[in-house]
């Protein structure tokens, strides 16, 4: 009997042992990140699943993609938009399923923006030295008024035949530049390939344009390792800072436009110095998010942020907001349903949409 | 449920009690153990090339080394358990700009030679919206 009992013990801890071993084990889970140098900034994915394997084919699609589409929207590059800009003002020119779509949003956004939001400037945004390779050459110039008016006076438009699938432009003054939104389609087009590849989490981060979702915790039995994904905010006159951290525990996009990301200064004497986060006394700082109206870069704020569903709303939303300026911007905003915003104005104030109020931030620049 | 206990306790003594315990802090110490194996990283900074490791660089030994890049040199400087970009091409200077990093998770990005330099770990930060 007695015997029995001590053999029946050993076997309980033996299972509890077991078990707790199984439980932890169960909990385990593979984080699988990558990068890659896309659109002029790099592009890069961390992705959780139970399955390694899983994972890192799921990564390895969602690059593939990407480098696709990185062609397809290159302003000057092989695809179908590099094929509009060249001859579309002749003819029209057939577009592919993704340039479409981006057409469609942009032709959205320029309207609820009241055209702070266009993606006819392309000229205009190449007058001020901004082209594609900027990260490289990197000279910018201020363009005479001789070299700006007619590109402002040009009716600047685009009409997309959905039937044909073809694009045509209104006039050579135009350039279609999807700077302000084509990153944030394919963070998108990626989030979509890592979702049907059923992980746990994931984040994208295309330069600052990010995106995340979380579709299922860490989980060990009943329970939930939660935990949101903490995304910083660029402090737009230091490198070394950031303004604040937000926790993202639900799917969310961040996109940021900021008057530092590509930008030069010019003093009276017309001599050109190169980009800085922190001003320069006695320099004047000329950036690459233009008004389309007046074809100068946008004064009143410094940085935008804006949280929304979809890394596309996001981007497409923080250059109209930065164009928009803060009043107009803030309005946008608060008209719209599930998207929030910090922005910080040209006098150093941050300003948050309604919907941030309970966030942990400054209200001045630090 | 007295009866349960009164049960219980007529096959397993104290000791018992004690082993069942023991294995539940053997089992918690362990997994506390194993959670986190890279925060005690803080140790390396890894420098990317395109997106592919190049180096390994050890904080805890001072040197100097020059990555060559698509748009030229790279310099980059361990000093005291510390790392920085030295030189870089580009016209913005982001990466020189951004001076010293040493906690896990920090990373230095060097887009025009797509350098990037990063001291694996947690930081709590899992990006920058820049």
């Amino acid at each position: 009997m007695r015997q029995t009992i001590s053999v029946l013990k050993i076997l309980a801890l033996g299972i509890l042992a077991l078990s707790l071993v199984f439980i932890y084990f169960q909990g385990q889970v593979a984080v699988v990140q990558d990068e890659k140098y896309l659109l002029g900034t790099y592009f890069r994915i961390k992705a959780q699943s139970r399955s390694r394997e899983r994972a890192e084919r799921a990564v390895q699609a969602a690059f593939e993609e990407a480098e696709r589409l990185a062609e397809e929207f290159s302003r000057t590059g092989a695809g179908s938009l590099g094929e509009l800009n060249r001859r579309g003002f002749q003819e029209p020119v057939k577009l592919s399923e993704d340039v479409i779509t981006v057409f469609e949003a942009a032709q959205k956004y320029r309207e609820l923006s009241h055209g702070a939001f266009d993606p006819t400037i392309g000229k205009l945004v190449d007058s001020w030295g901004f082209t594609q390779d900027w990260d490289r050459t990197g000279v910018g110039r201020v363009p005479s008024p001789e070299v700006l008016r007619p590109l402002l006076e040009d009716t600047r438009d685009f009409s997309i035949d959905l039937v044909t699938k073809t694009g045509q432009l209104s006039s050579a003054s135009v350039e279609i530049d999807f700077g302000g939104i084509a990153k944030g389609y394919i963070v998108d087009r990626v989030v979509a390939i890592l979702q049907e590849s059923d992980l746990d989490n994931a984040l994208v981060d295309a330069g600052g344009n990010i995106r995340v979702f979380n579709s299922y915790p860490r989980r060990v039995l009943w329970w939930e390792d939660r935990r949101p994904f903490r995304i910083a905010v660029q402090h737009p006159r230091d490198e070394q800072k950031v303004l604040g951290v937000l926790a993202i525990w639900e799917d969310r996009a961040l996109a940021t436009s900021g008057d530092y990301q590509r930008c030069f200064f010019a003093d009276v004497l017309g001599n050109i110095f190169p980009c800085r986060y922190a001003d320069e006394p006695g320099k004047t700082r000329y950036h690459h998010i233009i008004d389309p109206k007046t074809g100068m870069p946008a004064r009143g704020l410094i940085s935008v942020t804006i949280l929304a569903p979809t890394a596309m709303e996001a981007d497409a939303l923080s250059t109209a907001v930065f164009v928009l300026g803060p009043e107009k911007g803030l309005e946008l905003v608060e008209r719209l349903e599930n998207i929030e915003c910090i922005m910080v104005t040209d006098e150093r104030r941050i300003l948050k949409s309604p919907g941030l109020a309970d966030i942990n931030f400054p209200t001045e620049l630090p | 449920m007295n009866e349960f206990w009164r049960t219980v306790n007529r096959y397993l003594t104290w000791g018992d009690y004690i082993v069942i315990g023991l294995v539940f802090l053997g089992a918690a110490a362990t997994v506390s153990l194993l959670r986190r194996p890279v925060e005690a990283g803080g140790q390396w900074a890894l420098v990317r090339l395109e997106g592919k490791m190049v180096e390994q660089l050890p904080l805890t030994e001072d040197r100097e080394i020059t990555i060559i890049g698509p748009a030229g040199e790279t310099v980059i400087q361990v000093h005291a358990g510390r790392v920085r970009v030295v030189e870089s091409p580009g016209p913005q200077q982001v990466c020189v700009r951004q001076g010293w990093i040493q906690k896990p998770g920090e990373a230095l990005i060097c887009v025009p030679n797509r350098v990037t330099i990063e001291i694996p770990g947690n930081s709590g930060i899992d990006a920058i919206s820049r």
